[in-house]
């Protein structure tokens, strides 16, 4: 995302000072020294995202919301802790882990989102400054907010960004953007309760596609074999209605795998069937996450211990690329309704479990971070996932 | 048994007291309050609403690193 110029990142409008904050006093929430004539004494002891303590901000006049985002996991990052507690055996959190939650903070934890860098500016990790000169909104912005950063993955595949493949059938642009189907009670905290990451099983506000389709299961003859079960398995909606989408072998933390990112679309076996909300589903669409046993190194973290025994590297993703026909869904005239998929390529099998590191890493950095041990521990990990040869 | 019944302490006096300082603390926070707290205000929105004055001192963005994780 291009940032904004630095006049533009401050600069505050007419209109705004109309409104009902902008008739506020501008030290009421930024502090600072406004007496003085002087830049650099005028701006000491600014605070210049005050709804980092939304409780003192935002609260008295917003208490509804700042109580109930409180538990959102935009605001507790609770995916990345759960995520890395089942892979080590401990949590970031606990005491004598402080060096280690110093680097979590400073990496993964500076995307985290204030009120502020929802509703007022662009998120920080994007460079921040005013969207709207200030202007509060009420629904954020799908390019400047939402996707600047869930952007390489989610907000290329909405809006069709990917050379070759289609925007989502759901995006109209200025329409339909996330709140459509992200409404701002899911934001906020949902049903209230605790989620320990986006598919937690009781995160009951996340729309599904079902929700809004189900007048169509019995619809068509794909939809009364694949989604009513008649053929006696039953696929995620994305299985037949995705296109491909990016899969991520690098990740920002500096240590593991280092392959460059891919389009690749792969179909595997659910392993979420104690999760009371996918439980239905059979197959899957599945991505390729960031994670190795050595991902974490850098911070002094050499092996992730239960690596192979808790979370697959291959996981259920619901892409946002939807389209009602897609490689999978339209054969050749006279060819079987199942001649694209069935055995196909896009079946994750376990030949599929690979390196994934670019293959000039090798002559860069001598050898492979990534031994035969850890080849072994990630077949293991997916052991569920892959769909074995009958 | 002064101590076993704190609520008696209070004569009618000071709840008059009490309640005549709420209501001037209603009314500052309506009239008064907000007002001292613009005070300084126009400072600040002179020079952010100046775009010429802000292009020319606004300080350099620190990093940008783009779209982010997924």
């Amino acid at each position: 995302m291009t940032p904004l110029e630095p006049w533009k990142r401050v600069f505050v409008s007419e209109e705004y000072l109309e409104t009902a904050h902008g008739k506020m006093s501008c030290t009421w929430c930024h502090n600072g020294n406004p007496q003085s004539p002087d830049k650099e004494e005028g701006h000491k002891g600014i605070i210049a995202y005050p709804s980092e303590d939304a409780d003192f901000y935002c609260g008295p006049c917003h208490a509804e919301e700042v109580k109930n985002n409180k538990i959102s996991i935009h605001t507790t990052q609770e995916g990345y802790f759960e995520r890395f507690r089942i892979r080590a055996g401990y949590d970031w959190r606990d005491p004598g882990r402080e060096h280690e939650l110093e680097e979590f903070k400073a990496e993964c934890g500076v995307c985290h989102a204030t009120c502020g860098q929802c509703h007022i500016s662009r998120p920080r990790t994007v460079g921040g400054g005013f969207n709207w000169a200030h202007e509060f909104k009420k629904t954020p912005d799908l390019q400047t907010n939402c996707t600047a950063c869930h952007g390489s993955r989610i907000g290329e595949e909405y809006t069709g960004a990917h050379e070759g493949f289609k925007a989502d059938v759901h995006y109209i642009p200025h329409v339909k953007n996330c709140e459509y189907c992200h409404p701002a009670h899911q934001m906020h905290g949902g049903d209230g309760k605790k989620l320990t990451y986006r598919y937690d099983e009781h995160n009951t506000a996340a729309i599904r596609c079902e929700d809004c389709h189900d007048d169509t299961i019995e619809s068509n003859q794909y939809h009364l074999m694949h989604w009513a079960g008649e053929a006696g398995v039953v696929h995620s909606c994305e299985v037949c209605h995705s296109q491909p989408y990016k899969n991520c072998n690098g990740c920002h933390a500096g240590g593991g795998i280092t392959g460059s990112s891919y389009l690749s679309f792969e179909i595997g076996r659910n392993y979420l069937k104690d999760n009371r909300r996918y439980k239905d589903y059979d197959y899957i669409t599945v991505r390729h996450i960031p994670i190795a046993p050595n991902t974490y190194e850098e911070w002094g973290i050499e092996d992730l211990k239960y690596f192979e025994f808790s979370e697959p590297t291959w996981k259920f993703t619901r892409p946002h690329n939807t389209l009602l026909w897609t490689p999978q869904t339209e054969v050749a005239e006279g060819q079987s309704c199942n001649a694209n998929c069935h055995d196909s390529a896009y079946l994750l099998r376990p030949e599929d479990i690979e390196y994934y590191e670019d293959a000039n890493y090798k002559e860069e950095n001598g050898e492979f971070g990534y031994g035969f041990d850890d080849l072994e521990r990630e077949r293991l990990a997916n052991k569920d996932v892959i769909i074995p040869y009958k | 048994m002064y101590y076993t019944q704190p609520i008696h302490i209070y004569s009618r006096g000071h709840r008059v007291l009490f309640i005549a300082l709420i209501l001037l603390l209603a009314s500052c926070d309506e009239y008064g309050l907000l007002q001292n707290a613009t005070e300084g205000t126009d400072q600040c929105v002179s020079c952010h609403t100046d775009k010429d004055l802000l292009k020319e001192i606004a300080d350099p963005i620190e990093h940008s690193e783009g779209s982010g994780e997924g």
